[in-house]
């Protein structure tokens, strides 16, 4: 978890996802052009051995399509995934299934990801089963150390899943990602089903295993305290493009991004007494449909300027601040400007609710 | 694979859980046909069309390997007196030429039923495995795609056809006798399969526990065969079941309307055909009508009953509750208890 200089386990480079609209008889008649929803657009980074990387942004960002990617469940539209330094991009057959016992997801719904039908053995010894040839007896008793580890009972193996709570599927995905031992481990919101205690109890978990093991976490989320708790850096997406990473710290505390900041000024902190942020951004979401050339985040942007609305802005370092890549033509100017300081373009809310 | 030190070595599992992991082991295979039984008998209804369908088939069985012990030969003449009503040694009564009726309709039950399962399980195996391949093959510009557009299309085609008068149609095409109508009913029967076996595949497969199957390096062919197919098993089989009963009716509507079945000249006696000779008698003698038609009805009925009993039973998630309601509570999980975090590190009972 410290040593954040290691090498980097997986490297994807400008990745995309777009997902093509069905062509409507009319569409195709009047020779409009193909439209696709861009879910990912461009997406390069690095998640380095022995860290987690979290990834936020809100719905609809791209986030949980990014980690199907990572786990190659989806087949990108363009770009590159390096894995230890090797193209994994246009693996298949089985060259893809032997690569996967490198890189396991854990769901978000933590329903649905557990088949109903197969009991707790058989769901968390999956990936072993694929690829290991190991019997069945020799399965059952690796599940049965396995499940202890999660903070389960190992004497669980013939139930059903529907006989745990959701705190308890969502650790037997976690005891079925591990089980080949992985070296990266997509995590997809895995505590947002969960209510607060048992949040932090998974999360506890989740970093004592990273402790024991050495793993690598691609942790999506959108949830900023989980992000301070268990990260080491934080990337942030927004409309399917990623706009910035850095350090977890130094992101939180000074980020650069106009959007970043907007973000993370909407988190609501828990004292009556302190004003709350008056930085709003106004306006809604742009549409991922063929989106048009230019910063994603200008219509809604205080800082835009002209050249925002035509240029991508590129991912680069910023001299200001170390470890961080931000994509803004402003990083410099708006970067340096306090957070508490912000006045947004929005409606300022109430500081207090309206006494009746 | 790796040297694995026995589990009670390892901290954190103590070693008393070991030998309650094994015993769980025989625990569940004995459990598993209790449960079923127990689940089965708590609906009165659905344990009666078990008993019925149980019974109907040790019946049909015996008597395809026997047929001396039916009370009287198979469309035998004069066995009694001619024309009467039911008797003791005639329960069903006998026809104008001394048939026993219960006899006749007995030595038909092993034809019904065999038709009925034959037909369901031609159309379940071949339009089910139809349905698969349309309904989990159909990447975009594939070609598995157009292999299962043909599919879809050509069983559209079927099924925009009144399915009873392409059966008759069918029938007359083919000519007299059991297999041309078995053949024909066959023919209208498997494009429902298709339709049912997609719809449920197409549910299935967006399911994120196929996602995490396929993560997990699971081949393709084992993902259909260990998660599709047992997802898609239960409203299947329960289709299936009501399915064959409706078959029986089909085919004995069939034998009735074409007198493909040449009841009472020779074998195979079967109960639509029984009907359809006696029809022009439903006054004088009514019980040469009501019997074989009874015989329908109650073999549909057990196999509805049946159908609906199978559906609670092949569900683990209602078969687990109706044993809770019925028998001693299983142990708890304990997948609430943060019993491993207690004390673990220095993150125990930090909130993020």
């Amino acid at each position: 978890m410290t040593d954040a200089a290691c090498e980097p386990l997986l490297e994807t480079t400008s990745i995309a996802k777009y997902f093509p609209l069905p062509v409507s008889a009319r569409d195709w008649l009047g020779r409009t052009p193909a439209r696709s929803i861009h879910a990912v657009d461009q997406v390069s980074l690095t998640v380095r051995s022995g860290e987690t990387l979290a990834l936020i942004g809100e719905s609809g960002s791209g986030k949980t399509t990014f980690g199907w990617l990572v786990a190659r469940l989806h087949e990108p539209t363009q770009g590159t995934i390096r894995f230890r330094g090797q193209d994994v991009t246009h693996l298949s057959g089985s060259a893809l299934r032997a690569w996967r016992r490198n890189v396991q997801i854990v769901f978000q719904d933590p329903v649905g990801s557990l088949d109903p039908r197969l009991r707790v053995w058989q769901i968390v010894s999956e990936p072993i089963r694929a690829q290991l040839p190991l019997r069945r007896a020799a399965v059952r008793e690796r599940v049965a150390e396995l499940l202890p580890q999660v903070g389960l009972p190992s004497d669980c193996l013939d139930q059903y899943p529907h006989e745990f709570s959701g705190g308890g599927r969502q650790r037997l995905s976690l005891a079925r990602a591990l089980s080949i031992n992985p070296s990266l481990v997509v995590l997809d919101e895995p505590t947002s089903a969960l209510d607060v205690a048992v949040q932090a109890q998974v999360l506890n978990r989740l970093v004592g295993l990273q402790r024991e093991r050495g793993l690598s976490y691609l942790l999506i989320t959108h949830n900023v305290a989980t992000v301070r708790y268990a990260a080491d850096r934080v990337a942030v997406l927004y409309v399917g493009q990623l706009i910035e990473i850095g350090p977890v710290r130094a992101v939180l505390t000074q980020p650069v991004h106009p959007y970043t900041k907007a973000l993370l000024a909407a988190v609501p902190v828990p004292d009556p007494k302190r004003r709350r942020a008056r930085y709003r951004i106004s306006g809604e979401v742009p549409t991922l449909i063929n989106p048009k050339p230019g910063c994603r985040f200008a219509p809604r942007c205080p800082f835009v300027i002209e050249r925002c609305r035509v240029e991508d802005p590129l991912l680069r370092p910023v001299a200001e601040f170390p470890d961080r890549l931000v994509a803004c033509h402003r990083a410099e100017e708006v970067g340096s400007i306090p957070p508490e300081t912000l006045i947004g373009s929005g409606p300022a809310p109430p500081d207090r609710p309206p006494s009746n | 694979m790796e040297p694995h030190p026995p589990s009670s070595d390892r901290p954190g599992v103590p070693g008393g859980t070991r030998s309650g992991r094994m015993g769980s082991v025989a625990r569940g295979v004995g459990r598993g046909a209790a449960t079923a039984f127990r689940s089965l008998r708590t609906n009165s209804l659905s344990f009666a069309g078990f008993v019925l369908v149980v019974i109907f088939s040790v019946a049909a069985v015996v008597i395809w390997a026997d047929p001396a012990v039916l009370p009287y030969p198979a469309l035998a003449i004069f066995t009694g007196p001619l024309s009467q009503g039911p008797t003791w040694l005639h329960p069903f009564g006998t026809d104008e030429l001394g048939r026993d009726i219960f006899s006749n309709v007995l030595s038909a039950l092993p034809t019904d039923l065999g038709i009925g399962v034959s037909i369901a399980g031609a159309s379940l195996l071949f339009g089910g495995g139809l349905g698969i391949l349309a309904g989990y093959y159909d990447r975009p510009r594939s070609l598995s795609a157009v292999a299962s557009m043909t599919i879809l299309r050509l069983t559209d085609l079927f099924l925009a056809f009144p399915s009873l008068i392409l059966a008759l149609a069918i029938t007359v095409a083919l000519g007299r006798g059991v297999l041309p109508i078995v053949l024909a009913v066959f023919l209208t029967w498997w494009p429902y399969y298709v339709r049912l076996v997609r719809g449920e595949v197409l549910a299935v497969k967006n399911q994120p526990y196929i996602a995490a199957a396929r993560a997990a390096g699971v081949t393709e062919r084992r993902i259909v065969l260990r998660h599709v197919l047992r997802n898609i098993l239960e409203p299947v089989i329960v289709y299936f079941t009501l399915d064959i009963g409706t078959v029986i009716v089909t085919f004995s509507t069939v034998a009735f309307v074409t007198g493909g079945v040449p009841y009472p000249t020779s074998p195979p006696v079967e109960w639509g055909a029984m009907i359809a000779f006696y029809a022009d008698r439903v006054n004088s003698l009514p019980w040469t009508v009501i019997f074989p038609g009874l015989a329908i009805f109650v073999t549909v009925l057990a196999f509805s009953l049946l159908g609906d009993g199978l559906r609670d039973l092949l569900d683990p998630r209602s078969r687990r509750i109706t044993a809770q309601a019925g028998a001693a509570l299983p142990p708890p999980t304990g997948a609430e208890l943060p019993t491993a975090e207690a004390g673990s590190g220095p993150h125990a009972g930090v909130a993020p």
